[in-house]
């Protein structure tokens, strides 16, 4: 039966609370199981309608509920790394990434490697917290399994790309903040020497 | 057939009600007296309708004309009228009609409130719309089922925790200080307004546990008789409990009490990060 209930708005899940299921128990005899999937489709409240593509999906407890109606919901257990240290660690990298990115636009990128590469690495752990924070969003573990692992992983090998890629711009090249500020002023100069020289 | 009888002895006290009014004086207009031979002004209101008992039926908005002059000012007035006069079957909760029971939470003209702290717009060609709080199972018309909300508000524990209670076994004594932290928060009815308009929740109710339990929870670790903080805050140290909580703060725009829910969760995160 829990296919037939509708949901205001809507989203992936199939289910149905143990209440409303017991209310609808009169009316199971008069339905197969086939027109049960053909009626699902009627609703636009049907239980695909939010899904990522590709991914497979795992099979949800009805209305989220699990176990009676009068037991406590169980939270997940601690886990600091991703609880309040990782919040944490997201506001001090948030905070540090105002004074180096302001210090990159007054100084208009004279500051050096050293302070450009760390500018760049700070917007990068930035950017990858909240992607990692919108996979927990969207991909969640309660919903696609090992895929939310294989995506936080792939996240990862990213960011780890991603740190080399700007060491290897700020060693060989004229850095960040110069290829930002070429782009705004169209004075290119600066990327001509370095080819030149090259 | 119970029905009909109660149908017709509605009919004969209002009649008596006509005839008292008469009698004492028609000139004597109070508040409560039908505005007269003023012309109806009907205005459309469109609810959501789904029939458990039909499930086949895609759910639909049901179009009611109500005539504002013989109607009370409240949303939940014009519900009323048109469960009492036109369809019987159209299904919502209410009790107190006055905000304080949290029975009539729905989403009226897209924002979660309380139908009977809503005023109807008295702009009768603008139509109304009334859906049930967005994103829950629904279990007919205007009724969502709250059961994991309650499930997830049992879960943190709302009572009073406390390892040694006074010897003399009376109160246990608060200073106006500690007692004026909890203004604000104890205010709350749990009509679920909050939780229900914050997409975090939609996304992932089955383990966030929405603003307006994470405000109880707040209300429990900021009173200063409660001892059980450590055990409160453990129980939301993890990725999905609380940190679901990306300040949009949909939740503090929709409280119907004025509550600031969004205020709380920041409580509970920077207890939690500078422990």
């Amino acid at each position: 039966m829990s296919y037939l209930l509708p949901r205001t708005l809507c989203k992936q899940s199939v289910a149905r609370s143990a209440l409303s299921s017991t209310l609808l128990k009169t009316h199971t005899p008069l339905l197969s199981t086939s027109s049960l999937i053909k009626i699902s489709s009627f609703h636009t409240t049907s239980p695909a309608n939010f899904k990522i593509p590709l991914l497979p999906m795992q099979p949800q407890v009805p209305g989220g509920v699990i176990g009676d109606v009068n037991e406590a919901f169980i939270p997940q257990p601690v886990n600091k790394s991703t609880g309040s240290h990782h919040w944490f660690f997201e506001r001090a990298v948030e905070i540090s990434v105002l004074p180096l990115v302001t210090a990159s636009l007054v100084t208009g990128g004279e500051l050096g490697a050293v302070t450009d590469g760390l500018m760049a690495a700070a917007v990068l752990v930035h950017c990858g917290l909240e992607l990692e924070s919108s996979i927990e969003d969207y991909i969640p573990r309660r919903l696609y399994g090992n895929w939310h692992n294989y995506c936080i992983w792939m996240l990862y090998a990213g960011s780890l790309v991603s740190f080399y890629g700007i060491y290897q711009f700020e060693k060989n090249d004229v850095g960040f903040s110069k290829t930002i500020k070429a782009l705004f002023t169209n004075n290119d100069s600066e990327l001509i020497k370095k080819d030149a020289k090259e | 057939m119970w029905t009909k009888q109660a149908l017709s002895a509605c009919k004969l006290a209002y009649k008596s009600v006509n005839y008292n009014t008469i009698v004492t004086g028609a000139s004597t207009r109070g508040l409560a007296t039908a505005a007269g031979s003023a012309s109806p002004r009907f205005k459309t209101f469109k609810i959501y309708r789904w029939n458990p008992d039909t499930p086949s039926e895609k759910p639909f908005l049901q179009e009611f004309k109500v005539d504002l002059n013989e109607c009370g000012p409240m949303v939940l007035d014009a519900l009323l009228k048109i469960k009492n006069e036109q369809d019987p079957t159209l299904t919502f909760r209410r009790s107190c009609r006055e905000g304080i029971c949290g029975s009539c939470a729905m989403n009226i003209g897209g924002r979660n409130t309380l139908a009977c702290l809503c005023k109807i717009d008295q702009n009768e060609s603008k139509q109304l719309k009334i859906y049930p709080l967005p994103h829950m199972y629904i279990v007919k018309d205007l009724v969502p089922d709250l059961t994991n909300f309650y499930k997830q508000y049992k879960s943190i524990k709302p009572y009073l925790h406390r390892d040694k209670f006074p010897e003399d076994g009376k109160e246990i004594l608060q200073s106006i200080e500690d007692r004026k932290k909890l203004d604000g928060l104890y205010e709350c009815i749990l009509c679920a307004c909050c939780s229900t308009s914050c997409p975090s929740y939609w996304w992932n109710n089955e383990e966030y546990l929405g603003p307006a339990v994470l405000m109880q929870a707040y209300r429990w670790l900021a009173d200063s008789r409660d001892t059980a903080n450590d055990m409160r805050k453990t129980m939301l140290n993890n990725s999905m409990s609380l940190y679901r909580c990306h300040t949009i703060m949909n939740c503090t725009r929709t409280c119907p009490k004025g509550l600031n829910p969004g205020k709380a969760i920041a409580h509970i995160k920077s207890s939690l990060a500078f422990n």
